[in-house]
Parts: structure tokens; sequence; C-alpha cells
């Protein structure tokens, strides 16, 4: 029962490559999620009213005696790509087809076949090397997953389930089914609380998704 | 009378003759009996001893696949594609415009087989444009080339072959083999007395010998069952055994273990039997993209594989080949015009010999190590297993030159002797744990000892961002800008010695901010915040990165713990990869002989740690590279953000440095294989090199606020408090949800100070 619900996953994650996909209209840019459009804010929460004004000349309570360590470049703008604020709409791609460039689509597929072939070890294969060309796409991650947990590697599928999630901040269409695979490798290690939490994790992202396609 | 007395003693004579002949009929007759039952056991089940084959990892092209032309091309060369007009055959290549035709060879992978076709690939922002199928012009999404061979596992002292079958002997070859060494091969019967009484003629009269009238089926018995000494017995023993092979296998046959079996030279402990390994060997091709000269080359080299070695002097092997080539037009196998083009070619042989088994030593041995935990030797010398592994000679090449040309510079630039320095590298993929490429000697295809896997030495500061990582594995107790204060340590051990480590600078810092401390690597600093959170939690870190366990001493704080190179990339390959645990691997898939998938290395993963303080850490080590003891390497790297930590071992024995981007992790290690003080910290050292390898790899930047409960805030850097845009000197810092500080810096209009008194550190700790 549970092995054919795991059947039916993998097959969803995998049918996703089906979808036709116009290639021209695809992102190029990796990794996902798109870049924030406003740059990051200066400091989160507006300064505390009860903040007297300054006065006097600036002491320093972290003091580096001797040397005043010389002042640290600043870090461009770049590196600070923010997650998604709390709230906002999710977005980023739905699907495997979406997620993925033509080359790694074309070795989904050919794990997909594997898949259905009973090849487990070579559906994995063929999903590692796509990994290799697009190791941002958090749908190969969790094609991986559910692969490794239908081998019967609850710990393995956790642990990429969250790297799906990790390479896809934000997005419920990644995170409904990757905390699908953690509640049932949960289950498999006997962890009924933990997999009940992932469960409830699971049904607010689909809610999530589900809102977002509305 | 006379007669009579004289006659019963010639019947006797004339008896005791016959029965010696009857005798000795007999004994020969058994000899030959004996050695026919041996020619009959060796080629029932004619089973070549094939060692197993070590593949890199292929080249995968695919639209937007990161390479450029001259890259590609490079890469192509070194699998012996050679650069043809309009690359008419698999194995060749042509510059098309500024794109590139490549007529691939077809391979079967572990996976799938990979067929043989002509690819056009266009370039273009920094990579392959489009990639193209160009027989048909459609779109190709990806095409893998096929993978280089680096290496084989063969016996001690052992034959190495890769078999060939008759049907893939290019026509050439064989009619070139016959005409030089057995014209008659089709019609004989295993010996030709004619040949052997025109060679022992010409031996007479030369006084030695000059020429062999050995048929190709003697070279067979001789190569596959018999030593090599000159005896009149021996040679008996071949004629007959030849004959008894001739009775028993098909002429075929013959020539085809032939092929496999003659011994067309030595590299170091490895025997190189057959064609298709010796065309691998002197050319770097398979066997069907051989040339007329490669072919009379190495059928002009039967006769003598050491005295006409191409790679020993390339006069004798000219002479030979050319001689080769103008029998060839003799016979009327090629033209005389293709004879004389042929013969004023260059030798074309291979730059880089094989040193034993393969180019790369370290990285075999590692493969070998790792193979053996589940085969038997037997299994690996004899049964032509195929192991494809995650080896990348391009990185590996970027890894031995960045490391020689590193340690020649350092020695020239410090005054150290000359070649006093050793050191070994590893890089591995972040994401899949893949061992990508192990330096262990400094120079390139050294054998011996294998310092990425068997040098043993204290780790120094790379021990450090355990220690970090412990406390901010604790986030109500300690952020990136707790202060730690860098002050004298006394700590008395258990036997009753007194350990008081020193700062690198020798001086004291005070009250620093947790993730300089880690950046500035200061020694003191780190060893109170380890007494805070203890030594056994630092020791549990080591664990959670796939370490082993080290002894939980006061002094592990400062790295006093020995690792190999290896063990190194382990700890930090999980610290690039966010906390999570993938076991470093270097094989991917082993195939049997008959292209059966045996065993698939799948990628393993264990999150062991949380990846929010592990992003915090990488935070810290990124500002190493910003502002820290790692940041003469930024100059190198441009723009690329990476993150790293420099080791640096008591009175500078080893330089460390081990960093990564989002993709790559790089350990390197430096010093002295005498143990003697190399004079090198960890930025001095091992830093450069590593930035020099980082510089020719361009790895993806860090991410660096990616994590799930992570935000980032301004932070006052003087203050360690909330910062707004009036703050002159203030940085991004990353805070776990809900631990940021949240009083704000006096720049932004923070409470300030003023009305007290600045406090030294004694202020501090006295608590007054």
């Amino acid at each position: 029962m549970r092995r054919r619900a795991q059947w039916i996953g993998l097959a969803a994650v995998l049918l996703s490559a089906c979808q036709n996909f116009p290639a021209e209209e695809r992102q190029p840019v990796w990794p996902y999620p798109e870049p924030p459009e406003s740059p990051m804010p200066d400091s989160a929460p507006p300064p505390r009213p009860s903040a007297p004004a300054p006065t006097g000349p600036q002491t320093q309570p972290l003091p580096t005696p001797g040397r005043r360590p010389p002042p640290a470049t600043p870090v461009p703008d770049r590196e600070a790509e923010a997650r998604p604020a709390p709230g906002a709409v999710p977005s980023g791609p739905r699907t495997l087809a979406e997620a993925s460039g033509p080359a790694a689509l074309q070795l989904a597929e050919q794990a997909r076949q594997a898949h259905q072939s009973g090849d487990l070890n070579g559906a994995a294969g063929a999903i590692e090397r796509a990994l290799r060309i697009e190791p941002q796409n958090a749908f190969l991650w969790l094609a991986l997953a559910e692969l490794r947990r239908e081998q019967g590697a609850p710990n393995d599928a956790k642990a990429m389930a969250q790297r799906a999630m990790g390479r896809a901040p934000g997005n419920p269409w990644v995170a409904a089914p990757a905390w699908r695979v953690i509640e049932a490798a949960e289950l498999a290690a006997g962890n009924a609380a933990a997999a009940r939490s992932a469960g409830l994790q699971a049904a607010d992202a689909r809610r999530r998704a589900d809102q977002a396609e509305r | 009378m006379a007669s009579s007395r004289t006659r019963p003693w010639r019947r006797k004579l004339l008896i005791v003759v016959v029965v010696a002949a009857c005798l000795a009929a007999v004994a020969l007759a058994l000899h030959v009996l004996r050695l026919d039952w041996v020619v009959r056991d060796r080629f029932s089940d004619v089973q070549w001893a094939l060692p197993a084959q070590i593949y890199a990892a292929p080249t995968e092209l695919y639209a937007g696949r990161r390479i450029d032309r001259s890259e590609l091309v490079s890469t192509l060369q070194q699998l012996g594609y050679r650069q043809l007009a309009h690359a008419p055959r698999s194995g060749s290549y042509a510059l098309d415009g500024r794109g590139l035709l490549i007529a691939s060879r077809g391979f079967d992978f572990w996976d799938a087989e990979e067929p043989e076709r002509r690819l056009r690939l266009r370039f273009g922002d920094g990579g392959v444009r489009s990639l193209v199928d160009a027989d048909s012009g459609d779109p190709l999404a990806v095409a893998r080339l096929d993978p280089l061979l680096i290496g084989s596992i063969f016996p001690k002292q052992g034959e190495d072959r890769v078999l060939v079958r008759l049907d893939d002997v290019p026509p050439l070859l064989i009619d070139t083999l016959l005409d030089i060494e057995d014209r008659k091969f089709r019609r004989h019967l295993g010996v030709d007395p004619i040949a052997i009484g025109r060679a022992a003629l010409a031996n007479l009269r030369a006084g030695g010998v000059v020429q062999g009238g050995s048929t190709i089926t003697q070279q067979l018995i001789k190569n596959m069952f018999l030593s090599s000494e000159q005896t009149l017995l021996r040679k008996a023993n071949e004629a007959i055994m030849a004959v008894l092979l001739e009775l028993h296998v098909s002429k075929d046959a013959i020539l085809e273990a032939y092929l496999n079996e003659i011994y067309l030279g030595q590299d170091g402990p490895r025997a190189v039997h057959g064609f298709g390994l010796a065309s691998q060997f002197y050319f770097n091709k398979p066997l069907d993209e051989l040339s007329p000269g490669d072919i009379a080359l190495l059928v002009g080299m039967i006769r003598g594989p050491s005295y006409y070695n191409p790679r020993r002097s390339t006069t004798r092997a000219t002479d030979r080949r050319n001689f080769v080539l103008d029998r060839m037009a003799q016979a009327g196998l090629i033209t005389p015009a293709e004879a004389r083009a042929a013969a004023s070619e260059p030798l074309n042989i291979r730059d880089r010999a094989g040193r034993g088994s393969t180019q790369y030593p370290a990285y075999v041995d590692l493969v070998r190590r790792q193979l053996r935990e589940q085969y038997r030797d037997e299994g690996l010398t004899s049964e032509g297993l195929r192991i494809f592994t995650h080896f990348d000679p391009t990185v590996q090449v970027h890894a031995e030159t960045a490391l020689a040309q590193g340690l020649s510079q350092l020695e020239a630039g410090r005054q150290l002797p000359e070649d006093s320095l050793q050191g070994a590298v590893v890089v591995t993929g972040v994401d899949s744990g893949a061992v990508i490429a192990v330096v262990g000697a400094r120079q390139p295809g050294a054998t011996g000892f294998n310092r990425a896997l068997d040098a043993q030495r204290p780790i120094g500061s790379l021990g450090k961002p355990m220690v970090y990582l412990g406390a901010l594995s604790q986030p109500r107790q300690y952020t990136l800008v707790t202060p730690i204060d860098d002050a004298p340590v006394r700590i008395e051990l258990p036997n009753g010695d007194v350990w008081e480590p020193k700062n690198y600078d020798e001086e004291f810092h005070g009250p620093t901010p947790l993730y300089q401390a880690l950046s500035k690597s200061y020694n003191l600093a780190t060893v109170h915040l380890a007494e805070q959170i203890g030594p056994s939690t630092v020791a549990d870190m080591h664990v959670a990165l796939g370490g082993r366990k080290p002894a939980a001493l006061h002094s592990l704080a400062l790295g006093a713990v020995e690792r190999a190179p290896l063990e190194v990339a382990q700890l930090y390959n999980t610290l690039a990869a966010g906390g999570a645990v993938t076991p470093l691997q270097a094989i991917r898939a082993v195939q049997t002989r008959e292209g059966e998938r045996l065993e698939r290395y799948g990628l393993q993963l264990r999150q062991t740690l949380d990846t929010a303080p592990v992003n915090l850490l990488q935070w810290a080590m990124r500002q190493t590279m910003i502002s820290g003891t790692g940041r003469s390497a930024q100059r190198l790297l441009g723009a690329t953000a990476v993150a790293g930590k420099t080791g640096t071992t008591d009175e500078l024995r080893d330089s460390w440095f081990a960093g990564f981007g989002s993709d790559l992790q790089a350990t390197v290690w430096v010093g002295r294989d005498d143990n003697a003080p190399a004079g090198l910290t960890g930025a001095g050292g091992a830093l450069q090199v590593w930035a020099e390898l980082m510089r020719r790899l361009q790895p993806q930047p860090v991410p660096l606020f990616a994590a799930a409960g992570v935000q980032a805030y301004w932070i006052d850097v003087a203050s360690g408090l909330r910062a707004d845009h009036n703050c002159a000197d203030r940085i991004l810092v990353p805070f776990i949800d809900g631990t940021a500080p949240e009083q704000l810096a006096p720049c932004a209009g923070g409470a300030d100070a003023a009305d007290e008194e600045p406090r030294s550190f004694w202020d501090r700790l006295f608590g007054g």
C-alpha cells in the first residue's frame, strides 16, 4: 500500500517532466529563487522609539586594544540574497519541467524510464548525473529523495528532501512533496511525532501552493 | 669365424640401438603428449588475465555548459582525438568557424550506451551555446564524450593489456604484421623450415643472432609458455608446441591471441602486452584510429620493444618505422606516396608516459583502496572490471600545476632550499562528495608516498571552525558578534604541566567579536571559547562533520589532532555542504567486462548538523577571505566569494588551507617530509597554492544568507550592535531568527556609553 503511494509520488514528480515547455521562454538564470526585487533593508525593524538620540563622542564597547582592525570590506550586495519575506506570494518553478533545462530534463526522463523498468539504481544514477548539470535544481533533489526512500534509505531521503527545500526556499511546490518524503521517512524510522509535524508542514505548503495557483 | 664372432656383438649393438631408439621415441611421444596437454589446456579456454580498468568522469556536453572551445579542444586532445578537416571519422574533431565539430567515439557506460555521433557546438556567453547532431541537424539535450582511461589494476610485476577482438583490428595492421613477421603464416603448419634455415645461415655468417626465423605461432608459444632463454632445447619445444597448436586451433584464433599477447614494452612495473594497450600506451588512441605510420612503428617494435622504444630513442624508432613503411609500400599495402608522407611525419607519441600504471597514481591509489574493501585482489587484476570514477583530469592538472608552481615560487621567494617542500591537494564536489582530484606529491605523476592519503599531520587552526561551530550551535548563548576574550590562557593539565598557548603575533586582542576571532585565527580567544563549551563538544563536532573522533584535549581547540588531507577534505566538505555529511567517494560504479553493472555507489547524505549554525560559520569563514588571514588570496580570486580557513602548526611545520565555494572544496597541505619546520604559515604557504587553484577552477560563490531560519542584519563593526546608514563601518551579519542584537549602535542613534569611561578588558574580566 505504502509502496504504491511512493510510486505515485515519484511518478508525479517525474511526470511533470513530460509537459512540453517552451525552451525560448525559460529563464537561463540559475540558481533560483529569483533575486529579490528590492534591495536588502538596512535594518529590519524600525528604530525603537525609546532609543535616545546620540550625544557626545562615540565609544567602543567592543574595543580591540592595541590595533584597531582595518575596516571590513563591505559585503557586495550580490552576496546578500535575502530569503523571500514571510507572507509574500510564493514564486518559483512549480514542476520539474519548469525548473529544468533541456539536458537535465532529458536525464530526468531517462530516470523515469529506468524507474518504470524497475532499475532504481539506474534511475538514481541518471538523476545524479542531472544534478551535476543543475545542482541548484530542487526538483532533481526531490526526485532523488523519492528514489532513495523507495530504495529503503529513509535517512538519505530525508536529508535530500531537506536539501531540496534549501535549494528553493519559500517554494511551496517543492516544500509540499519534500515534507511528504520527510513524513514517510520519519514514519519508517518510528518517529511518530516528527512524522505528524512533517505532515502538517506538507499540508501547509500544499495550501500555500493552492492559494498561489488560484 | 671372425665374422661369426663379431656378428652377435653387432646384433647386440643393433638391439641396444633399436631399444634405445624405441625408448627415445616413446619418451619423445610422451613429451609431445605432455606438451599437447599443456597447449590444449591453455587454449581450451583462452582467459586473459584482464586488469581492472579505471575511467575518469566523462565530459558532459550540453547547451549552457561553462567551457570554452580551447578548453574542450585540450580535453579532446587528451582523449587522443585528432584534428582533421570536417571530422570525418570517430575520434576526430574540426574547428568549425568559431564552433567545433566533434566525431565522438561511442562508449558503453555503466548506465547507458552513448552512441558514436557527430556533434556540432557553438560557443558564446562563456560556454556552449548550442549542441546539435551534425548529421540530422537536430538539437541534442546532452551528450558525453568517452571517458579517459586513467589506469588499471594489474598484478605486481604483472601484465597489463587491453583485449582486442580480431574483427576490431584494422586489416592494415594485420597485413603489415604478417608481412614483417611471418609472410607464410596462412600456409605453414606452425613452423617454417625455410625461414629457419635462412635465419640460421644469416646468423652463422654474422657470427650472432641477427635474424629470427620464428613464425607468429612460435612467437606466441614463446610469449605464452616459455622463458626467454635461447637454448636449442627450448627452440625444439617451441617448434613442437607450435605445430601442436596449429593442429588444435584455427589460424584466426592464433592471430587474435598473438595480437593480445605479444610484449610491446615496459612501463615501470607494468608489462605492456598486446596491440590494444600498446596503442593506448604509445599513441593514446584506440586501435582502429592508428595511422599507417603508427602501425609501422608498433609492428616494427616487436623485434625489440626496448631497443626501438620511441620514448628512449626517437632516431632508432623513426628509422625502424620508416623501414617498415618501405616494406608496406613494397608489399602494396600502402602507396609509395603514402609511405613517403608517413615517413616525413613525427612519431606522434603521447607526451606523458604513464608511470607504472597511471599518470595519476595518487588518485588511482585511492580508487584501489576503496575497491579492496569490496573485491578480492584476483578479481581486480584478472576479471577486466571497468571502474567508473569521479576523477576530473582538467581539475587534476590544475591542482598539480598549482602545487608544483606554488612550491617552487615559495622556495624561491623565501630562500628555502630547492625541493625541500612537499605538498598534497584534495578537491571534492560539495554536493556529491565526489573526490575529483588528488595530488599526493609535488612532482606530477610521482608514485610512492601518497601524502594526500597517508600524511597524518596536526591540523592546527583548521580545527578551529569545530570550536566555533560548537558555539554557534547554541544560538541562545552565542552569535557571530558575541564578544570572546582574547586574553592569556593558563591551563593546568592533569599531569601537572601548564599549557600556555600564545597568539601567532604574541599579542592579546581583548574582547573580539566571535566571527573575528575565527577569521583572524586568534588562538587565545578560541581556547577561551572551547573551554566555555567544553573540549568534548569540540570533539563531537569532528564526528558530526564526518571525521574520526579525536581525543577531547584542551589543545584540540587549536587542532592538536593528526589528520590526512583527505580526512580534512571530508570535514570541510561537510561544512561547505551546510552540515550534511556526504561520505567522500572516488568510485561511481563498477561494471563487468561484459557490460553488466555490478555496483553503483550512489550519493549518500546524512544531515548531522542544523543548517543554520553551519551557514553562520560559512559566513565567518567568508570573512577570513575578506578581512582575515585569507585575505591575500582574495586579490587573486577577484569577486569570487569563497570561504576557508588557514592552518599553521608549531614552529611552522605544517601549512594548511581548506576552503570552498558552493560547488567545490579544496584542501591543501604544504610541509616537509622530514617534519622539519617548513617556515611557512597557512596563509604564507598552502593558501597561495589554494588561491591559484581556485583562480583556475572558478568555483560558484558560497550562498551566505540562504539557510532557513537565518536573517541578515547590519551590524556596527565597532560596537557589535545594530547599525543603519549613519554607521560608516558596518557589516551585514547573519543571525539565527530571534538572536540578533536589538540594541542600536551609537552611530545608529542608540544609547552610547559616553558617560562611561572606556573599559579595558581587565575591567571586564574583573567584573569592574
